[in-house]
């Protein structure tokens, strides 16, 4: 769109130039995000509304002593009591055990608005000050591979269900991306799991999953897990996963040692 | 853990469903509808105001939707009822009417196509249509939308499309033959310089 005087080829059909002048424009970058998050808030309400009827709480008291009884027989002390939880659950059922950390600290922290994509975007500086001297390597790697589109928006430590992550916040116009290390407890193995990696190579074994519209990629060192989840494409999920493994492993088997 | 929370996660499933069929069906038109909207409403920011608000009402009905069926058409109707909703709310005038009074005197003279102009020339142009008028060019000619599909977006007959697109497509013509004459192009130029 310039205000220079006129210059197009004479025999162009006026509804093409019309339509190439029309279609110049493009949606800010942040109105997907923007949508994406109000529809997230609707469906939180929409959950929660459920609640309010009456037979539901009896329902549910019933569902949860039930379940309650099952789950502590199968071992497990947390049971997702409201609706977002609820959700989650359902999402984190989708992938396997060790998968799980990465995908719920995503949800709670970038999806359901924990530590959201801020108005004004922070400079670097200000994005990554919380971020644990330790994991500066980490930053680096990120910052050496991850596409000019990524801006990081926060690098903090959180807590999730009692455990910690380092949670690399990033977005581009349109989607979210989270780079995700937590310690790797006893019994979280992708080959314990029985999952087949995508991508092996130079000692690094890339495991992936999907639910929704999440896609993850993961490795694992001796101490840690390392999660890339995002809704990019499989591939382009993938690809970026490929190219900071090598950084990451490094960077957490220095911590390790 | 699935199998002690297979109701709430069946509904969840559900919800799942719908979700990523409204990611896949009804996200990849944002661009489209934004840029309509803009040139509906002429302000970015209601633009944007409006184009949220009908992804929010296209969530809630979405199980009215029909996978397969065309849901582009179905957004932007849902879009011009909140431009009209939005209309009434901000400006609180009434619009242009199509008057046969207004389109004679619009339509005085056979309008010249300009052989050059620049992109902006041809957004400020549109802009000076009637709003009745510019939904119909854009949704046919830019949007390229049937005329059934622009009737049923914007509540009309399809002879009242056909006739509100060959105005709008008149009076722009028009609109830019002034704009190519002020640049001493076109016809009228021509003829002045000779």
């Amino acid at each position: 769109m310039s205000s220079q005087p006129p210059n197009f080829p004479p025999d162009q059909d006026p509804n093409n130039r019309l339509r190439q002048a029309v279609r110049g424009a493009a949606a800010p970058p942040h109105l997907p995000v923007k949508i994406r998050q109000q529809l997230d808030q609707v469906r939180q309400r929409k959950a929660t509304a459920l609640w309010a009827r009456p037979w539901v709480p009896v329902a549910a008291l019933l569902v949860v002593g039930v379940a309650g009884g099952l789950m502590y027989r199968s071992g497990h002390r947390a049971l997702p009591v409201n609706p977002q939880e609820v959700e989650s659950a359902a999402l984190l059922s989708n992938v396997s055990h060790t998968m799980r950390p990465g995908l719920d600290d995503h949800l709670h922290c970038s999806v359901y608005g924990g530590n959201p994509v801020p108005n004004r975007m922070p400079a670097l500086a200000e994005a990554v000050q919380d971020l644990p001297p330790q994991f500066r390597e980490l930053l680096a790697a990120v910052q050496r591979h991850i596409p000019e589109q990524f801006r990081i928006y926060s690098a903090h430590e959180c807590l999730r269900s009692g455990r910690k992550f380092v949670h690399l916040q990033l977005t581009t116009d349109s989607q979210l991306l989270s780079v995700i290390v937590t310690s790797r407890g006893v019994d979280e193995s992708f080959v314990r799991d029985k999952i087949i990696p995508s991508l092996a190579g130079a000692g690094t074994s890339i495991y992936q999953a999907k639910t929704l519209r999440f896609q993850m990629a993961a490795l694992e060192t001796r101490d840690y897990l390392a999660y890339v989840v995002s809704d990019l494409s499989e591939q382009q999920n993938l690809d970026l996963m490929t190219a900071m493994a090598p950084e990451i492993r490094l960077a957490l088997e220095k911590l390790e040692s | 853990m699935a199998g002690d929370l297979s109701g709430a996660q069946e509904s969840s499933g559900i919800a799942q469903t719908a979700s990523a069929n409204f990611e896949t069906e009804a996200m990849p038109h944002l661009n489209d509808l934004y840029r309509s909207a803009v040139r509906i409403l002429g302000d970015p920011q209601r633009a944007e105001d409006v184009v949220q608000e009908v992804y929010l009402q296209a969530w809630k009905s979405f199980h009215r939707f029909e996978t397969g069926t065309n849901c582009r058409a179905w957004l932007y109707k849902i879009l011009f009822h909140c431009v009209h909703h939005h209309r009434r709310k901000w400006f609180r005038f009434p619009l242009l009417k199509e008057t046969e009074e207004f389109l004679e005197s619009s339509l005085t003279a056979p309008a010249v196509i300009p052989e050059q102009l620049t992109d902006a020339d041809i957004l400020a142009a549109l802009d000076q249509i009637p709003g009745d008028f510019r939904a119909a060019v854009l949704l046919v000619d830019v949007e390229e939308f049937a005329y059934k599909e622009a009737a049923d977006i914007l509540g009309v007959p399809i002879g009242t499309v056909m006739s509100r697109l060959s105005r709008g497509r008149k009076l722009l013509r028009e609109h830019l033959a002034d704009v190519a004459q002020s640049y001493g192009l076109g016809r009228a130029a021509k003829a002045k310089q000779s």
